[in-house]
Parts: structure tokens; sequence; C-alpha cells
């Protein structure tokens, strides 16, 4: 079974994604989304598009469906695909917007570990709202705020169009430099940031791009550090190093991505994807994007010190060749 | 591994869990020591490269000296030492793509 990719909208309260969602669901490139809400009525769906309507699901014109959420999430995705499955209703992806306050890594960790899910739903990305009016306040005066920020694949400003304030992105840029940072236009996305792998070269080449420039960024206690090595790294090694990684930050390690020249795989670089301690199995690329062929991986956290993770992944491959010599 | 890079590792770490302490790192022969001191404990670390591979030994002021493999637990020994109620995780990796992309 192939699994279902799942984005999460998430972002501070009141910064727009009940407006995006509205606008997105009326639009017929969602077709076959099956969008959780916290409440129908924060949505504020448009009568012309409802379809049918029942008890917990209602059902759009334009092939969307939109479930409440009824206590637990995991429960809500896992009776979606029930239903699926039992061919009660049809669709090929979900859009979750969470709540305003909601920290995003329990919904990423409930995805990836709960037994009854597993297999069944990928998370696909996090897209973040930052509102380009009260978005700096917010991120200076919330840590769950700057963790929405910090676990994105993509930020979207919104009311950009309303304000010439740029400091609430600004702000954001600093704590997630390799988001991929698009902008509302009267409350309205393109519904594609929402779809899965539609700019997923983009997203990868902003990180990589990141990792490149070799220098931290930080907003208080969240830092960005990058590392860059040119010589292979030996499978084991990279599996211990990301071991030690998250015996050392626990949670406050956020976000790891990158490439990885993998020894035992000269030529197919390994895109890691982490959120906290949990990874993405590996995706193996046919072949490097561009020329530049160094592991090169970007690491989002509190109170990292730039050059700290190099320093561990060379003694962990001290380690792993002492071992095999 | 040189005196420096072993301070810069354990420094890298107190600062992950905010912890004031200071290190000195000394070498003798293929061994380097650190001394971590704390407010209120110190411990000392031990890396040396054995004939079977890398070991570190630590040891806190009153407490058996413990040996492990890997740098993995000297992490978790100086986190359950000097920060016991920060977090620690271990990685997952999610069947199918559980993780974001």
């Amino acid at each position: 079974m192939t699994a279902v990719p799942l984005t999460v909208l998430t972002g501070f309260l009141g910064s727009g994604k009940t407006t995006i969602l509205r606008h997105a669901l009326a639009d017929p490139a969602m077709a076959g989304t099956a969008v959780i809400v916290n409440e129908f009525g924060e949505v504020g769906l448009d009568h012309e598009l409802v379809a049918s309507a029942a008890e917990d699901l209602v059902a759009l014109s334009t092939g969307c469906l939109c479930c409440a959420v009824r206590g637990d999430l995991t429960l809500t995705i896992g009776d979606l695909l029930a239903r699926r499955a039992a061919g009660e209703i049809s669709f090929g992806r979900f859009v979750i917007e969470t709540s305003g306050m909601a920290d995003p890594a329990p919904i990423v960790q409930a995805l990836a570990l709960d037994p009854a899910l597993q297999g069944q739903v990928r998370l696909a990305r996090i897209v973040t709202t930052v509102d380009a009016v009260t978005g700096y306040t917010s991120l200076a005066e919330h840590l769950e705020a700057q963790k929405q920020v910090a676990f994105a694949d993509t930020l979207v400003l919104t009311k950009g169009d309303v304000t010439p304030f740029r400091a609430g992105m600004d702000a954001a840029r600093l704590l997630n430099p390799g988001a991929l940072v698009v902008k509302a236009e009267q409350g309205r996305l393109n519904p594609k940031y929402l779809l899965p792998n539609a700019e997923e070269p983009d997203v990868l080449a902003a990180w990589l791009s990141l990792a490149a420039d070799a220098e931290p960024s930080h907003t208080g206690e969240i830092m960005t550090v990058s590392l860059v090595r040119a010589e292979p790294i030996p499978a084991i090694a990279l599996t211990l190093f990301l071991e030690a990684l998250a015996e050392a930050c626990g949670p406050d390690l956020m976000r790891v991505k990158g490439l990885v020249n993998v020894a035992e795989a000269e030529g197919s670089p390994a895109v890691v994807h982490g959120v906290q301690h949990v990874f993405h199995a590996l995706d193996w690329l046919d072949h490097w994007p561009t020329e530049d062929q160094r592991t090169r991986l970007v690491f989002i956290g509190r109170n990292l010190t730039p050059g700290w993770p190099r320093l561990l992944l060379q003694e962990i491959e001290r380690e792993v060749s002492a071992l095999a010599d | 591994m040189n005196a420096a890079e072993l301070e810069a590792l354990i420094l890298g770490l107190l600062r992950l869990w905010q912890v004031q302490a200071s290190v000195s790192v000394t070498r003798d022969a293929d061994a380097l020591t650190a001394v971590v001191q704390g407010d209120s404990i110190s411990v000392r670390v031990e890396r040396s490269v054995q004939p079977f591979g890398v070991v570190w030994q630590l040891q806190a002021e009153g407490e058996r000296r413990l040996t492990y493999p890997s740098m993995i637990g000297c992490i978790r020994h100086l986190r359950e030492t000097f920060a016991p109620a920060r977090g620690s995780s271990r990685v997952v990796f999610a069947a199918s793509g559980g993780g974001a992309s």
C-alpha cells in the first residue's frame, strides 16, 4: 500500500491559516484531498461548495473532503483511512490545519510512530504561516511560534499585501533560513504549496545553498548550523552520528536536512530529512543535483554550537574506522 | 582527536544543556584526559585508542570509573551527571517516509 502524503499547515494564532485553507478548498487543484480541521465553523465552508454532509464529514463539489478532529488526531486519520479502505470515501492526500498554539513536534511524532498508521501515512511537508503584521511579536514572545517556524519546509508570508512590514518574515528567516518562502496574496496561496512534492527540488536546493553558506544564524536560543564535507561517510558512521545527535540534543534538535555522500553508495546521494529524532527512511537520488558532490547537512536546534556537529561526526568516524582496522 | 577538539566537543555538549562548567584537557601519550568541573561535581573523561578501538572512560568524584566503547556512551554519562533533567532521544527511521520531506 502506498502511504498517503500529509501536509501540516501550521502558524501562530491569527496568522491566516484558516483563510488560506478556505480559499484552497474552493480550488479544483485540491481535489482528492482530505482536510482535517479543528472545527468546521472556523473554516467557514462556502455552502455552494458543499456537495454532501454527514455528522463528521463534509464533501465539497471540488472533490475535497473536510473532517473535524474528534479527540485524538491519529484516531481521526485512522478512521478516514478505514473508511477509504471500505470504499465509503475517496482521497489521495491529507492536509491538517493545526491550532494556532500547536507545537508541530508531537503531531509529527504521532504520525511517524503510531503503530496503527505505520506505512499508511507519510509526512510530505510542514507549511507555516507568518503574519507580516504581528509575526515579529509572536516570534519574539512565544516559543510555540518559534517552533512552528523552525519545523517548516515552507514559510508563507500572510498579510504582506496590507503592510510594508517585513520584520516578521525577517525574524522567521533567521530561525529557519533553509525554508522556501512564498507569499499569500489577499489570503490566497497557490494550492500547490499545500500539496506534496510540488516544489521539492526548490526546497532541497534552498537547504543545500544554506549549508554551502556555512554561516550560522540564530534567533534567541534557536540556531541554524551546517556541516559540509567532501569525504564520503560510511553508512554506519552516519547512523551512529544521528544517534549521537539525538542522545545529546534530545527534543532540542528540531530539523536535520540535506544530502549525504555515503561511502557505500558513491554517485547516489542520500537525502536526509529529520524532524527531531524521527527521520524519513533515506531517499536515494539517482545522481547529484549539481556538480557539488559534498555532504551538506543543515541542523536547526536550540543552543547548537557552529562546528560542533562536524567534530562529532569526525569522532564517530574515527571510532568506526578503529573498529574496522 | 586532539586536545582542542575534545574540549570543543565537551563545551558544545555543555552549551546544549545550558550547563555552566569548565573544561581542561591534557594529553598523555595516546590518551586525552578532560576534567569537566561543574558547580558541585567534577568528571574526569579519558579517551584512549586501544588495539580493539576507541575507549572512553568516565569517573565522577567518589564514583566508579565506567568504560564506554563510543562517544555516545560518553555523552549519555555526561548528560546524566550534569543535566539529568534534560531529555534525550533515540533515532527512529519512520517506515515509508514518516519524516518530513
